[in-house]
């Protein structure tokens, strides 16, 4: 039973709980606590979440929370589009294989290479002419739902901001992402765009607010 | 409401986690959460889209394996991550650092993960909180300041200061189990 007694403590609880009343208010709720299961049983609710309070930090929370760029999504749908390929080739090369032993009883095995292919999914696009000391490698993939871009960027200056692209015949263009490059660390990243593949004539990366291409590879759909 | 049963459904049905609508809506609730630790454990952007990306990828790969009786999505889709944090971190400790490139939060023996987790889903329940529960426990615990300055400030009498700490633990408490904590973390 809630007394009035106990509804005045329970203003006092939270702060008990935290550890901050002064001594003689903490002795005052530790004499009504010994004869009140009700508070005794409402303190041990309060305890757990007052320990674990201590653990934030009260300037992280000032700031923003960070949040992932909004091409994310993009790219894990990719990344699993591509993962359930590999699956479908891995099954397909199963099949393969176990024909190709039964073919190989029959005929000594020399189909084995030519009926097992390992080629990682997408084609390859070359970039014209980058930046002395920049190397970049691209895939392109036409999928249902537009573009999948696998690309790998060693050399841009650490920690600077670039955006990737598709460019279209009219010469517009729609943002596959962005990313942070890591100066000589390679940065592989998987991107995707809402363009079909035979809408785009170009790949390129440039920095944000400068249109100008610090690397493009034309595409050949 | 409707939102509600989305959600609902999602935890349901997260061993179909190859329905890409279903994956958007387990993103669109986890990701920022996953990113957050993932950011602050790794002092990286790209690396905790990385380490994001293969949270989902690994939970897609075991989503048979996921059991709604055992744990919510989120507790789920924490331990995965958390194990992707580790193995990144070890990833980078293998390999030579540069002095004064340590990111601050990365986690060290004097601040393990398990902390670390902890603070920032703490951080994250008191951004949930209202304003007034939110100042009084960030004020009194958190920056250690008095209840009469606070309550001075705020232009409210001591008690109502007071008060509003206790509804404050409770509503974190709430906040805290509807994220999946039990106090056992």
């Amino acid at each position: 039973m809630t007394s009035d007694r106990c509804r005045q403590m329970h203003t006092l609880l939270g702060m008990y709980a935290l550890g901050r009343l002064d001594d003689h208010e903490a002795v005052a709720v530790r004499a009504h606590l010994d004869g009140c299961a009700d508070c005794r049983a409402e303190l041990n609710q309060l305890t757990p979440v007052a320990s674990v309070l201590g653990q934030a930090d009260p300037d992280r929370l000032l700031e923003p929370p960070p949040a992932p760029s909004p091409a994310l999504p993009g790219t894990i749908l990719a990344t699993l589009d591509r993962e359930r390929s590999r699956q479908r080739h891995r099954r397909v090369a199963v099949v393969a294989a176990a024909a190709v032993t039964a073919l190989g009883l029959l005929t000594g095995g020399f189909f084995l290479r030519t009926l097992v292919p390992s080629t990682p999914p997408g084609q390859p696009v070359a970039f014209t002419a980058p930046a002395a000391g920049v190397e970049a490698s691209a895939r392109v993939e036409n999928r249902a739902w537009g573009t999948g871009i696998s690309l790998d960027v060693t050399g841009l200056p650490e920690g600077s901001t670039y955006n990737v692209w598709l460019q279209r015949p009219d010469g517009s263009r729609m943002n596959a992402g962005s990313f942070i490059a890591g100066g000589d660390r390679k940065m592989s990243m998987n991107l995707a765009v809402a363009l079909p593949m035979s809408d785009a004539t170009m790949l390129g990366v440039s920095a944000p607010g400068d249109d100008t291409a610090i690397l493009q590879a034309p595409l050949h759909s | 409401m409707r939102l509600r049963m989305a959600r609902k459904r999602a935890e349901e049905s997260v061993g179909n986690l190859a329905d890409n609508a279903v994956l958007r809506t387990v993103y669109d609730d986890h990701a920022g959460e996953l990113f957050a630790l993932a950011y602050r454990s790794l002092g990286d952007r790209g690396r905790a889209e990385e380490v994001v990306q293969e949270t989902f990828l690994r939970a897609w790969r075991g989503a048979d394996r996921y059991d709604p009786q055992r744990s919510t999505v989120r507790t789920w889709l924490y331990a995965i991550c958390r194990n992707v944090v580790i193995d990144a971190s070890r990833a980078r400790a293998s390999r030579p650092q540069l002095a004064d490139t340590e990111p601050p939060d990365v986690p060290v023996p004097e601040r393990p993960l398990e902390q670390l987790l902890v603070g920032l889903q703490v951080e994250e329940a008191l951004r949930r909180l209202s304003e007034q529960h939110r100042v009084v426990l960030v004020e009194i615990h958190l920056r250690d300041r008095s209840t009469s300055e606070v309550a001075a400030e705020l232009g409210i009498p001591v008690g109502t200061v007071r008060s509003r700490v206790y509804y404050g633990l409770k509503a974190l408490k709430l906040v805290l189990e509807e994220m999946g904590w039990h106090g056992d973390q």
